[in-house]
């Protein structure tokens, strides 16, 4: 709330978020600067609900109006703004105080409180749980409403800006959360900046499993327990870097242990970009080494394995074999790591899928016994979705909302995150959604 | 001030201006309601108490000149010149 916007109004649903914005309003006037005016729950039980605010609450004046008449509480707005003694004051809730007035004397209390902090320069937030406009929503600059919509069968937490006067909105929905009792929102998904490329450091197995190479990962998922196929399913507006921070953490742990790889890379993937950057993270020489990336879109890829474009899955099946048997033989432990794109696979044998979907099914049987690992990449349409889901021992979604990737587990079953790249380029950080 | 502020916000506002009494002094009553809501808020609000005094005790509405720039002090003193009179 700066510039323009002196009156807010946060509404929604009980449960949505709303006193949490309202206390992160409060929070960012400054120590001293602001006044919560409760008409709900007295202080201490406010700080129960919500710890992470205890010393914003306690930094701020709180004026406790649960028994007070509306006409008190119009006062204690007035006193506190008049001498221009803070900067913010919030009202939570509005409507506990509007609820004794008809329409018309509603409107005038909500014009006299508007043109107090107009006057002062206090900026005013109402905090309401009607849902439908009233006719504070005419007053206010600025109308922000909260909400807990469904994604994927998961539950996640919403805010739409309907109003904000003289500010531009260029996006209107936003996902947020409310993990450790801070309001946290997420922009749409920016892709990382592979500049700042560090050199990974390995991490190990996991009770036996193999680590995905990002800890956020492996908490979501558990690692990946030798002979498994774990089956990444993404929907088709999930931006390729995204999926990239899923595909590249897992092959550059393998490659720093010493295991070999082999990656079937999704379509439109640069597989310059990708040697640059696994280069960079594992480092010199390793990538060449002991990972092979088979491109099976790209006619110069096929060649080299004496491959042509009209190659059956059959041929691409033992081409890979064949590549397994090599590069098992450099890998420290014999494990290796098989990293496949379905919709490249698909687009290659669109008219054969079945004979796709029998080679993929050797496959996963073959490395169901063997130590090595599988993953997946799975379009959200893919025709043989169901078929490719009932052989995959774990399964992850990803999809879009609001601009921004939200990832979760179906199976083992998690909760849901936002997916960014805050400190590294390459390892994905993880939000929970709560 | 109850058609503008309704009777909560009037009653607020006097509650806090300390003027719940008697019928306040209009030049202090002026100060304490620019202070409130400022030049323009006070303007507005001292018009509607004029207007309404005007229709109740039928004072001419020419004589408080309540077009154009609105003087509050100059209104009352020519409001008092004529009930004088």
């Amino acid at each position: 709330m700066n510039g323009p916007i002196r009156t807010m109004l946060i509404k929604g649903l009980a449960g949505t978020g709303k006193t949490t914005v309202a206390l992160e309003i409060l929070k960012a006037a400054g120590k001293g600067n602001g006044a919560y005016i409760s008409s709900r729950v007295p202080q201490e039980l406010l700080e129960t609900h919500i710890p992470a605010m205890k010393e914003t609450l306690e930094n701020q004046e709180f004026l406790d109006v649960r028994l007070e008449d509306a006409t008190s509480a119009l006062e204690f707005v007035m006193r506190l703004t008049d001498p221009k003694k803070v900067k913010t004051v919030v009202f939570d809730s509005w409507d506990a105080l509007a609820k004794e007035f008809d329409s018309k004397e509603r409107l005038r209390a909500e014009k006299t409180l508007i043109a107090v902090s107009n006057n002062s320069g206090a900026q005013l937030v109402f905090v309401s749980e009607e849902p439908g406009a009233t006719t504070i929503d005419y007053l206010v600059d600025g109308i922000l409403e909260m909400s807990t919509v469904e994604e994927q069968d998961r539950s996640v937490r919403e805010f739409t800006i309907h109003k904000l006067r003289g500010t531009k909105i260029p996006q209107r929905k936003y996902l947020f959360t409310l993990m450790d009792g801070r309001f946290t929102f997420f922009e749409p998904y920016a892709t990382p900046n592979y500049s700042e490329i560090r050199k990974f450091a390995p991490v190990p197995d996991i009770d036996g499993a193999y680590s995905l190479g990002s800890p956020a990962l492996d908490r979501l998922l558990g690692g990946m327990v030798p002979g498994s196929t774990l089956t990444v399913e993404y929907d088709e507006d999930v931006p390729y870097f995204a999926l990239r921070a899923i595909e590249l953490p897992p092959i550059i742990n393998f490659l720093a242990m010493g295991r070999s790889a082999i990656l079937l890379p999704l379509p439109g993937a640069n597989t310059g970009l990708t040697s640059s950057v696994l280069t960079r993270a594992v480092g010199e020489g390793t990538p060449s080494d002991r990972l092979h990336i088979l491109d099976v879109l790209r006619s110069s890829d096929l060649e080299t394995t004496s491959m042509t474009k009209h190659a059956t899955p059959n041929e691409i099946h033992e081409v890979v074999t064949n590549e397994t048997t090599r590069l098992r033989k450099k890998s420290v432990d014999q494990a290796m790591l098989h990293v496949n794109s379905i919709a490249a696979l698909e687009n290659l044998f669109a008219s054969d899928l079945d004979s796709l979907l029998e080679v993929t099914s050797q496959e996963i049987i073959t490395l169901q016994q063997s130590r090595d690992a599988h993953i997946l990449f799975l379009p959200a349409n893919s025709p043989i979705r169901s078929r490719i889901l009932s052989m995959s021992s774990s399964h992850a979604r990803l999809s879009v909302r609001d601009g921004a990737v939200v990832m979760f587990g179906v199976k083992p079953y998690t909760g849901i995150y936002a997916l960014q790249h805050l400190d590294d380029p390459i390892l994905p950080s993880l939000t929970q959604l709560v | 001030m109850n058609k503008v502020l309704g009777e909560s916000g009037t009653a607020s506002v006097l509650l806090y201006m300390r003027m719940v009494d008697d019928f306040p002094d209009p030049r202090e009553f002026n100060k304490k309601l620019l202070a409130i809501f400022g030049v323009s808020g006070a303007q507005s609000l001292e018009r509607v108490i004029v207007k309404d005094l005007a229709l109740r005790f039928k004072w001419s509405l020419d004589l408080m000149k309540i077009e154009g720039a609105f003087d509050f002090d100059a209104t009352i003193a020519a409001i008092e010149k004529s009930a004088r009179a």
